[in-house]
């Protein structure tokens, strides 16, 4: 029931607003026209009520009081007054007695009030008729005759009440009427203004519904019209708005997107490289440990995480080093390198980077530092290494050095004046330059083979001749010590692709070891043959040989067995290591079978290129 | 006056060859030992009055030799004269804890060695100067 009013009053709320208006309209309208009648009415009364008093008040005073005339003028007066208002007019004495009175006749005379106003010129009163239940306007007025006053003339009219007069009703009816019949004709004219209005209302509510923004389409004219146009506007501008809006947003998803998708990128970079890394803030504190740092801190990235080096670093080398950064004040712009003994496995050496991360707005601030960690083991042991190499190689070149400087120096005294010493002299100095000369030739070649600069010029070669050669060149300085030179070699050897020049210094090395480390007497021997798979090249000697647990130690670099015998010959510990780098690069094998006190042979293998196939399979 | 008695150690014979010559010449007598460990036994034998020594040297070095002299004969009267190059200052560290050790620079000169010697034995009192022989 309420909800059919509720609709009914949604839709009908204009007419019935105005049916009620208009009631409510012709209600005060009645009302108004009404009081204003009753007022004009006690206007009209005040008017010619002290008038009437005062008339009859100059009437002499017997024929006011006589009730016998016919026509007195009292009775004149009611005849006169004409007005359904009049209630009475009475003359009373002086004592208030009623001498004379004519009245309405729903008045009672003996029921009038009998006082009357005393010393008191005329006048008037509202005074209340007891039974008339109305209130009544009383006039008054004091009869004269000469001096005396003999009398009280009183006239009094029932007081104007706001009734409905039955004359008046046509008159009311027909403006009621006519209010009334505005209304409909005011409900439809403003139905027909609101109508384009409803519509566009109505547009809006579905674009609403719809979620669009289109424009409104309603044709009207006037203000309307001009409404619709700047509505339109709106609508337009608050589209551009916010299609702008939409594409800024658009723009930001994307640009976040990339800009997730660059982080992710740049992450997976960090997480790959090799070396661990660690990002600190400005207040030293991690923001980013990569997965290597467990490998190399033994702390778990999750762990450190906004947490400062004080707070997780266990270890005090490492500590010292990263705790720096804690300080904003103790940051400088450079690089700081360090490098400790690992905190996980005592053997292993770290090297530590700390690079500063200078503020791409401001180049002269840093908001943290990228350390960089890394295993540097061996480094550590190559940089040894290449201070013992220098260390060796400084003492091989000096010892020769020393013994020429001496000899030259013994020249120059009195010693050189000796036949003897000069020609003792002439050896040691050839002796100690072919030395120098070969350790240099050694060491540079060791070095470039090492260094990977050496190529490898690989031709066919008949080894016959280059072994021949090779032999040939050492035997001579050999006999001359007083030893027995063999070479041994079949007629043909097959063919091997070599570096001529490189296994001639292989082969050399090994010849002039062999006649070094043999006494004269002894027998150097080289020997060449032939298997399925590779060729066989042998230096054999009877010479001091090589104690077993140097064996192993003899293709080092610079060793040099503890041997007196060994210790007397000159030699700098680069011509086997040599050899065996040269036979090694051409994929071949140098191993040593030795006795002490018996001699030793040296064994090339050279695998033939069926060899090397079935090497490869 | 009885010649003074050098033992030189150094594992090159040469340079042993040719410094006996010259010092015997100059009126020395002259022992060779081809490393620190016979070193250590002739003087074990008897001290000489000088011991000139090569620091790299096989089975015990001239370090090593000088550590084990000062440790089984710490009122040793004898100097020792380390020959060793400029490139060898980290010697230096260990030899101050070596009573009357000089040093010899290398390239060796045997005209230096002598006057290092002569000075020695003409201007030695007590035996305990710790600076290196000017030589």
């Amino acid at each position: 029931m309420r909800a059919r009013f509720s609709d009914l009053w949604r839709r009908e709320r204009l007419g019935l607003t105005m049916i009620v208006s208009s009631m409510a309209v012709i209600a005060v309208t009645v009302f108004l026209l009404l009081n204003f009648d009753s007022n004009e009415r006690v206007e009209q009364l005040r008017r010619q009520g002290p008038s009437i008093t005062r008339i009859l008040a100059d009437i002499p005073f017997p024929e006011l009081r006589s009730r016998h005339i016919d026509y007195s003028p009292l009775r004149i007066l009611q005849i006169g007054q004409d007005d359904e208002d009049f209630a009475y007019a009475v003359v009373v004495d002086n004592d208030g007695a009623v001498l004379n009175a004519v009245n309405s006749p729903v008045v009672d005379v003996g029921r009038i009030a009998t006082d009357v106003p005393q010393g008191v010129w005329s006048g008037e009163r509202q005074v209340n008729l007891p039974g008339a239940n109305r209130e009544v306007l009383e006039f008054f007025s004091p009869v004269v005759e000469g001096e005396d006053i003999m009398g009280t003339v009183r006239i009094g009219y029932f007081m104007p009440s706001l009734g409905l007069d039955a004359g008046q009703l046509p008159f009311l009816g027909s403006m009621a009427l006519a209010i009334f019949l505005l209304t409909p004709l005011f409900y439809f004219t403003v139905r027909r203004e609101i109508q384009p209005i409803k519509a566009v209302n109505d547009q809006i509510a579905a674009r609403i519904d719809q979620g669009q923004f289109n424009s409104c389409t309603i044709e009207a004219s006037g203000e309307l019209s001009e409404f619709i146009d700047r509505f339109n506007k709106f609508t337009d501008l608050a589209r551009s708005k916010i299609e702008s809006l939409e594409q800024n947003n658009n723009e930001l998803i994307a640009s976040q997107k990339l800009l997730s998708y660059r982080k992710l990128r740049i992450e997976a970079v960090l997480k790959a490289i090799p070396e661990a890394v660690l990002i600190l803030g400005e207040d030293g504190s991690v923001s980013y440990a990569n997965e290597k740092v467990s490998d190399l801190l033994g702390v778990q990235p999750v762990s450190i995480m906004h947490r400062k080096p004080s707070q997780w670093c266990k270890h005090t080398e490492a500590l010292s080093f990263l705790s720096r950064f804690e300080e904003k004040t103790t940051s400088n712009f450079y690089t700081e390198t360090a490098r400790f003994t690992s905190p996980i496995a005592e053997q292993k050496k770290l090297s530590i980077k700390a690079y500063p991360l200078f503020s791409p707005k401001d180049p002269d601030a840093i908001f943290g530092r990228l350390i960089i960690l890394r295993d540097a083991t061996k480094e550590a042991l190559a940089e040894e290494g290449r201070a013992n190499f220098v260390a060796h190689v400084s003492h091989e070149l000096k010892n020769p050095l020393n013994t020429l400087g001496l000899y030259a120096e013994a020249l120059k005294g009195e010693q050189g004046q000796e036949e003897s010493f000069r020609i003792e002299a002439y050896n040691v100095i050839h002796d100690e330059v072919e030395r120098l000369a070969s350790l240099v030739d050694n060491l540079l070649n060791i070095t470039k083979i090492e260094m990977g600069n050496l190529k490898i010029d690989k031709q066919r070669v008949r080894l016959q001749d280059l072994l021949r050669d090779a032999f040939e060149h050492v035997s001579t300085s050999g006999r001359a010590k007083g030893l027995e030179f063999n070479i041994d070699m079949p007629p043909e050897l097959t063919a091997v692709a070599v570096d001529k020049d490189l296994l001639r210094i292989a082969i050399n090395n090994l010849l002039v070891n062999a006649i070094k480390y043999t006494p004269s007497g002894g027998s150097v021997t080289l020997q060449a043959g032939e298997t399925d798979s590779a060729i066989e090249i042998r230096v054999s000697d009877t010479g001091i040989g090589i104690a077993q647990e140097d064996q192993d130690k003899i293709f080092d670099k610079f060793y040099r067995a503890e041997s007196d015998q060994v210790r007397e010959v000159g030699g700098h510990g680069l011509g086997l290591p040599l050899a065996k780098e040269i036979i090694e690069l051409h994929r071949g094998q140098l191993s040593v079978s030795s006795q002490p006190g018996q001699g030793s042979e040296f064994l090339i293998s050279l695998w033939k290129d069926s060899g090397l196939m079935k090497q490869a399979i | 006056m009885s010649k003074k008695r050098v033992l030189i150690a150094d594992d090159e014979p040469m340079v042993l060859r040719v410094l006996r010559l010259q010092l015997e010449k100059a009126g020395y007598e002259v022992e060779t030992v081809p490393n620190g460990e016979v070193a250590l036994e002739r003087i074990r034998e008897s001290h000489p009055d000088v011991l000139i020594t090569d620091i790299e040297m096989p089975r015990m070095s001239g370090e090593e030799l000088c550590v084990a002299l000062q440790k089984e004969f710490p009122d040793r009267k004898f100097p020792i004269f380390v020959a060793t190059s400029l490139t060898g200052l980290r010697h230096r560290e260990w030899a101050k804890a070596i009573d009357n050790l000089h040093f010899l620079e290398k390239p060796l000169s045997a005209r230096k060695m002598l006057t290092a010697l002569g000075d020695y034995f003409s201007g030695h009192t007590s035996g305990q100067e710790q600076e290196p022989a000017s030589c």
